[in-house]
């Protein structure tokens, strides 16, 4: 069953990793919006002090 | 998720990139205007949105940054004296082939060796080592044999493959010293907190209280460089204790009893002593892995630098193996490569360099186990099992010895190498000995880099040619065949006029030296469109239509294969080993002990987030993370020996001395000093010596004569060596930044 399980799970990430929106292209990119929904969130952490791009002195 | 990697009205352009400011490979979205990168966002898929970091996000600050190079150079001083007139790209290929073609006509082709990171240049395209076979040249060297290419090449001593492992999916996962964190090697960490959230375990094995030591089940603070006398405390638990899976080791594993009687040596009582942890706590730790439905020992670059590593990188084989974790979901996935996409190592030729010449390549009689002698044993099993003879995963798998190739470069011991060509590889401060590597270096007639900003290594070279970055290229990332993933890269951003890829730059050498007909692809993208011939499509129709593939995957093929070793089995004690010389079972090899004069262990090679390997010092806004580099020491360490938080010291072995400030820090071992890799001061260029190289490279510090070598790979004992801290001022020439003024 985990095996099972595990072969579904890669055949949808395909259907998600296309440029695709219609189909079964479309409805794996929609089940994977809603499992990940509000999974990210703005992260300060990633944005860089605008005066720390300057040269090393 | 729609690409618009060809610009739109505003001349601006979006696409998804494979990110190599690291070696992990996020996939991204970029954005440029007007053939310059403006801004790297998260992936548009939820799945993957939280693969990013700070290093990421600061790649326009690289990809545009005042001091790239442009324009390529020519050395007109004294080697290394930093002095160069600017010249056009076509006449440096000329001279380059002109003078390669002197060196290889005096000296033979095994006088030139290229060393380069598939990491930095995001690849090689196959075409550095497809040059490098055509005219019989043995020797490429990489920082993947300090650095899991090496892992790859000595997991497939055991079982024919280096596995991929199911983090996703792990009931257990072990983490040997290796760290992975928010920023660093991120989509790991997101992985192991997800595994946390849904109940795994996890064991970690450091001599600190890593950020990964902090949140585990079981932590395990244990003396640096002593990983494989813990796992064969391990093994023996687990198999006095009849934890493994037995089906699976009467049926398809060889050298049990062997293996039994090897572990017996090792009673938890010894392997206690060895390592500094509690025997009932080493029980412990290995009842919980051998018990998990589904556990995983993730790749480590830890046990990859240790004087007995290829018998801690067979430990984790075996105990993959006998716990029944191979090729299982929650275990290690023997994925084989992706069908419809030419493996490099295809690409490389290895069958066009003669048998005569790859029996040349340095480190094949002394060290084999992962150069060419090693992969010849392998062949036909590889292409039995996996239908590929040659597969180099993890660039890993057919390499010379760094060390050898180095004094080899210095001495001419056993023979000359006298071309030296360094590709996004800062190689003097990447391999141990940095003394040594100078030294090698400043014996060469012919030595190019090809960078994105001048470095120490390439201010000792002759010519010096700008590279391109990951947001300029399309590619097709693979994984190095360690797992079946095909992830797009697309190009947004324009490159410098003058720079090249590494494609163009071996295409345009080829075609000077006399192998056109070898190197038929005009663009980079014929090259891609070569490798997906088997899949029926072009590399445009891949870019139009996916973002990333993989196959849907099989569990435990092997039911039909067999692994791919001369047995057809998981090789507990391996023939590989025997018939090349070597114990066939793993076993502990102490390491020097810390003395009344040098009483720390030390280990060294340790990353921080804001840098990758020896870059980034240079960007304002990683280098603001972090100024200066930092000692570890515990704070009883500290206070014996007059060490203050935030003051320079000086650290000293018997081979060198290196500078950095001291961070005292409760997290660490007693007695353990915790060093970090790669520092340079790009800053004090034309002030102090090859821009600080000599300053705080960890590379100083560790030697690598033949004592001091792992005896199967020959590399060099990185985690708990001998050493000695004393408080001293901050070294002269430092910038303002590094001294917090």
């Amino acid at each position: 069953m985990r095996e099972l399980k595990a072969a579904f799970m890669t055949r949808l990430a395909r259907r998600a990793m296309t440029s695709s929106t219609s189909g079964l292209d479309g409805l794996a990119k929609s089940m994977l919006q809603r499992a990940g929904s509000g999974a990210r969130k703005p992260d300060p952490e990633l944005e860089h002090p605008d005066d720390w791009d300057r040269p090393i002195d | 998720m729609t690409s618009t990697a060809l610009p739109d009205a505003t001349n601006t352009r979006t696409g998804y990139s494979v990110c190599s400011i690291c070696d992990i490979g996020c996939q991204l979205r970029t954005t440029a205007k007007d053939g310059l990168v403006e801004r790297i966002q998260a992936h548009d898929s939820p799945a993957l949105a939280r693969n990013i970091c700070y290093k990421g996000t600061a790649a326009p600050h690289i990809h545009n940054h005042a001091d790239r190079l442009r324009v390529p150079l020519k050395r007109v001083g004294a080697r290394g004296e930093d002095r160069w007139e600017e010249i056009s790209y076509e006449q440096a290929m000329d001279e380059i082939a002109e003078r390669l073609r002197g060196v290889i006509d005096r000296y033979g082709p095994e006088a030139f060796a290229v060393s380069t990171s598939g990491w930095n240049t995001q690849t090689t395209y196959g075409l550095d080592r497809r040059f490098m076979n055509l005219l019989g040249a043995p020797n490429w060297i990489s920082g993947v044999s300090l650095c899991a290419g090496n892992t790859a090449a000595v997991n497939r001593l055991t079982y024919g493959w280096f596995p991929f492992p199911d983090i996703g999916n792990a009931d257990c996962v072990v983490l040997l010293g290796h760290n992975p964190r928010k920023h660093s090697w991120t989509p790991i960490y997101n992985q192991i907190e997800s595994a946390r959230k849904r109940g795994a375990k996890t064991i970690v094995v450091d001599p600190r209280v890593s950020d990964q030591a902090e949140n585990a089940t079981i932590h395990l603070q244990i003396n640096a460089g002593t990983d494989a006398a813990l796992l064969l405390g391990w093994a023996k638990v687990i198999i006095d204790e009849g934890l493994y899976d037995k089906d699976f080791v009467r049926d398809y594993c060889v050298g049990f009893k062997e293996l039994s009687e090897r572990v017996d040596e090792y009673p938890l009582e010894r392997v206690a002593e060895i390592t500094g942890v509690d025997a009932e706590q080493i029980a412990e730790a290995a009842r919980v892995y051998a018990n998990a439905d589904g556990a995983v020992i993730p790749w480590t670059p830890i046990t990859d630098q240790q004087l007995d590593s290829t018998s801690g990188i067979r430990l984790q084989s075996i105990l993959r193996a006998i716990t029944g974790n191979l090729d299982v979901v929650g275990g290690e996935l023997l994925n084989g490569t992706h069908p419809g996409y030419r493996t490099e190592a295809e690409i490389h030729l290895h069958d066009a360099i003669s048998p005569e010449q790859r029996a040349k390549q340095l480190g094949y009689d002394k060290h084999p186990a992962y150069t060419y002698r090693t992969a010849e044993i392998l062949k036909p099993h590889l292409e039995r099992v996996w239908g590929e003879p040659w597969v180099d995963q993890v660039m890993g798998c057919h390499m010379a010895n760094p060390t050898e190739v180095f004094r080899a470069m210095a001495d001419a011991d056993p023979y000359p190498v006298k071309a030296f060509f360094a590709l996004g590889n800062n190689a003097l401060l990447s391999y141990p000995n940095q003394h040594q590597i100078r030294r090698a270096m400043m014996n060469q007639d012919l030595i190019v880099a090809h960078e994105i900003f001048m470095t120490p290594t390439a201010m000792l070279a002759d010519y010096v040619l700008p590279g391109d970055v990951f947001s300029e290229r399309n590619h097709i990332a693979d994984t190095w065949a360690w797992s079946s993933r095909l992830t797009l890269s697309e190009q947004v951003a324009d490159a410098p006029d003058q720079a090249s890829s590494t494609f163009q730059f071996w295409t345009d050498l080829a075609h000077r030296m006399d192998l056109a007909e070898h190197f038929p692809w005009e663009t980079l993208e014929a090259l891609l469109d070569h490798r997906l011939e088997p899949s029926g499509i072009r590399f445009e129709e891949f870019r139009s239509t996916k973002i990333m593939d993989m196959p849907v995957p099989k569990f435990r093929k092997y039911r039909k294969t067999g692994f791919a070793t001369p047995s057809g089995k998981v090789e507990l004690a391996s023939s590989i080993l025997g018939e090349l010389g070597f114990d066939p079972l793993p076993y502990h090899r102490p390491a020097p002990e810390p003395t009344a004069e040098y009483p720390y262990r030390v280990f060294s090679g340790v990353r921080e987030d804001p840098f990758f390997q020896t870059g980034q010092r240079n960007i304002g806004v990683l280098r603001r993370r972090m100024p200066a580099p930092n000692f570890f020491v515990h704070p009883i360490d500290a206070a014996r020996d007059g060490l203050v938080d935030g003051e320079w010291g000086r650290l000293e072995t018997e081979h060198g001395h290196v500078y950095a400030k001291i961070s005292i820090q409760d997290s660490m071992r007693p007695g353990h000093l915790r060093v970090p890799h790669g520092w340079w001061y790009p800053e004090t260029r034309g002030s102090v010596d090859l821009a600080g190289a000599f300053v705080s490279s960890d590379a100083v510090l560790t030697t690598d004569t033949d004592e001091l070598l792992d005896y199967e790979q020959g590399i060099p004992h990185f985690k708990g060596y001998p050493g000695r801290l004393v408080a001293c001022d901050p070294p002269e020439g430092m910038s303002a930044t590094t001294l917090g003024e």
